[in-house]
């Protein structure tokens, strides 16, 4: 894990299901463990990717780092502060510290709000009134990510996707956030305009000194736009490692995998950490297999690996990997 | 600049322009009573009573030899106010109850659903009228029985909109911003309902209408010689042979107005939401 001293998130055992414990004929009910025991760190002003097939948790695990779902158990810190301590009062004053991006600007925009109402709703949250300031702020911000003054009385179906996202950015990007959780901001947009978003936020967290939290299921964007990288399957972390050292060498069987599956022009020249592509579907959520989740689908199990849940160890600086492999020779 | 184009669709719903136009009758009559009905409502004249229609009584008269036409004239004014009140109450009753139980869910929505489920259960009318006979007889009355009995469907609709409005991302990101949760109802997630209520609040205003009527003409709400369609009904029974025509003339006021209601309720819903149609 990272070596900051004060990284500005930070979770420990952070968990969480979906599903009652019990159906309506009070039989106990199987849920889905959406995030399962998550310990992350994000460093200030770094870009924490998390990658994983849909359906993995990465979404919940955004969710939770800003609570707007709450844990069933674990802690989130933020910037000191133990978030999953906070009561609604207290949590609404600290709020406007971290912001989320969602994926579809098409949906997380008012369709009944101008823009100017948009992007200034955050200002009236945080108890500003004088009109004049918080035109002034909100024509800075939209110029910030690259929209004019003439377009702030327009509603947002008036916009292309692109354009869209950059509003709901400007709406984060109001009341000065430290951290923001971009929860595949770029998955609902062209590829042409992929590409525009990415650097705009890259742009913006190097103006504003801005913390990410990065959810793609996209290698590329990923690797990208993160310092350091965390892979997801079903609801655990696989690997955590800084961006370079993950895609140079991948240890997790998981994660090497993955990067296998990236489709290329090129044909790459094997860099030894190749493993035949991986078939099938993840298993299923409410019943994940026994020890490590991802057993099932492994080229490289053991006998083992069906029974022991192997934790996150060290497998190189600032690289850990939750494998079984790495348990006895921890060293390169 | 943008209504013409908007506007196109409506004239070309004919039942959009029939209740529209209906409606502009009965509201016209409403407004301009006092110039368009030839007498007052009240005003006899006994030599001539139960007469038929006539130049100088365009409906005919009841047996006190009161101008039908006048009367039914100046009930449009008791109808429509009627229908407004009701509407009004039950819109902010059902609305404020739905939007409370979609949005906390659980215990609350549990609380609110059975409340909700129990008055829809009950038929009006009959709950209406155990409400007027406590209360004694008289149009304020009714029209306060009616309203607190017909809000169970605008709390449904309104909770269910509401259940699904508050999923919605901009909702989250509301959420996320700090909002409160009164300001996420009423700024974020009421607004978005605005469609569905027009719609419902326009069908159900001939719903209210009925009901004060029919209770009118069971003698609990106004009382003679108010021009209520209902009461004027009411008169017009003991004559239905000899003279029908007081009978007649109130309920055709009666089933145009409620007949112009729906129309336009049925039109806006599909403008407002062409999804809606079926």
């Amino acid at each position: 894990m990272s070596l900051d001293p004060a990284p500005l998130v930070q979770t420990a055992g952070l968990t969480k299901s979906f599903g009652s414990r019990h159906d309506l004929f009070g039989r106990p009910r199987l849920l889905v463990r959406a995030v399962d025991d998550v310990s992350l760190s994000i460093a200030r002003g770094e870009t924490l990717g998390l990658v994983g097939e849909s359906g993995c948790g990465k979404s919940t695990l955004g969710n939770l780092l800003i609570r707007l779902e709450d844990a069933d158990n674990g802690e989130v810190v933020f910037d000191g502060q133990r978030l999953t301590d906070l009561n609604e009062r207290e949590l609404r004053r600290l709020r406007r510290r971290f912001q989320i991006i969602f994926q579809d600007p098409q949906s997380s925009l008012d369709p009944r709000m101008t823009v100017r109402a948009i992007v200034a709703e955050p200002l009236t949250v945080a108890g500003w009134s004088d009109r004049a300031k918080i035109a002034e702020r909100v024509a800075f911000v939209l110029e910030t990510v690259g929209l004019g003054r003439e377009q702030m009385s327009r509603f947002p179906h008036e916009f292309s996707g692109g354009q869209r996202q950059r509003i709901a950015i400007a709406r984060a990007l109001t009341i000065n956030p430290d951290f923001l959780v971009l929860d595949e901001p770029t998955s609902a947009l062209d590829v042409s305009v992929q590409a525009q978003v990415l650097n705009l936020l890259k742009e913006l967290q190097e103006r504003f000194s801005l913390t990410y939290l990065f959810i793609s299921h996209n290698m590329a964007v990923i690797r990208y736009m993160s310092d350091r990288i965390a892979v997801m399957y079903l609801g655990r972390t696989l690997e955590v490692a800084p961006s370079a050292s993950l895609f140079a060498a991948p240890r997790h069987p998981y994660t090497r995998t993955l990067l296998q599956a990236i489709p290329s022009v090129v044909r790459r020249e094997p860099a030894g950490w190749e493993l035949p592509i991986i078939e099938g579907d993840p298993p299923s959520q409410t019943s994940p297999p026994p020890g490590c989740h991802f057993h099932p689908r492994c080229p490289l199990r053991m006998p083992e690996c069906s029974v022991t849940q192997p934790a996150l160890a060290q497998v190189g600086l600032d690289h850990s990997a939750a494998c079984l492999l790495y348990r006895v020779a921890p060293q390169e | 600049m943008k209504l013409p184009a908007q506007l196109r669709p409506v004239l070309r719903n004919p039942q959009f322009v029939a209740g529209v136009i209906l409606l502009l009758v009965v509201l016209f009559s409403a407004l301009g009573a006092d110039m368009i009905a030839p007498k007052s409502f009240e005003e006899m004249d006994i030599p001539s009573s139960l007469a038929p229609p006539s130049r100088q009584y365009p409906l005919g008269t009841d047996h006190y030899g009161r101008c039908i036409f006048s009367r039914v004239v100046y009930g449009s004014r008791i109808a429509l106010r009627v229908g407004l009140i009701v509407v009004t109450i039950e819109t902010v009753i059902g609305v404020s109850l739905g939007l409370l139980a979609g949005y906390y869910g659980g215990r609350v929505d549990r609380v609110i659903s059975f409340v909700t489920d129990l008055t829809w259960a009950l038929p009006p009318i009959v709950l209406a009228l155990a409400i007027v006979t406590a209360l004694g007889p008289s149009l304020n009355n009714v029209v306060i029985a009616i309203a607190l009995v017909s809000w169970a469907g605008y709390s449904r609709l309104i909770r269910s909109k509401a259940q699904s409005l508050k999923n919605m991302p901009y909702v989250e990101a509301a959420r996320a911003l700090g909002e409160s949760d009164f300001s996420i109802m009423f700024r974020y997630i009421l607004p978005n309902t605005y469609g569905l209520i027009i719609v419902l609040a326009t069908l159900s205003v001939p719903a209210a209408i009925l009901s004060t009527t029919a209770l009118s003409f069971l003698g609990l709400g106004s009382q003679p010689p108010a021009p209520d369609w209902g009461v004027i009904l009411n008169e017009g029974i003991a004559y239905m042979h000899s003279a029908p025509w007081i009978s007649i003339f109130p309920g055709l006021a009666l089933v145009c107005t409620a007949l112009g209601f729906n129309l336009l309720g049925e039109g806006l819903r599909d403008l407002l939401d062409p999804r809606m149609k079926v």
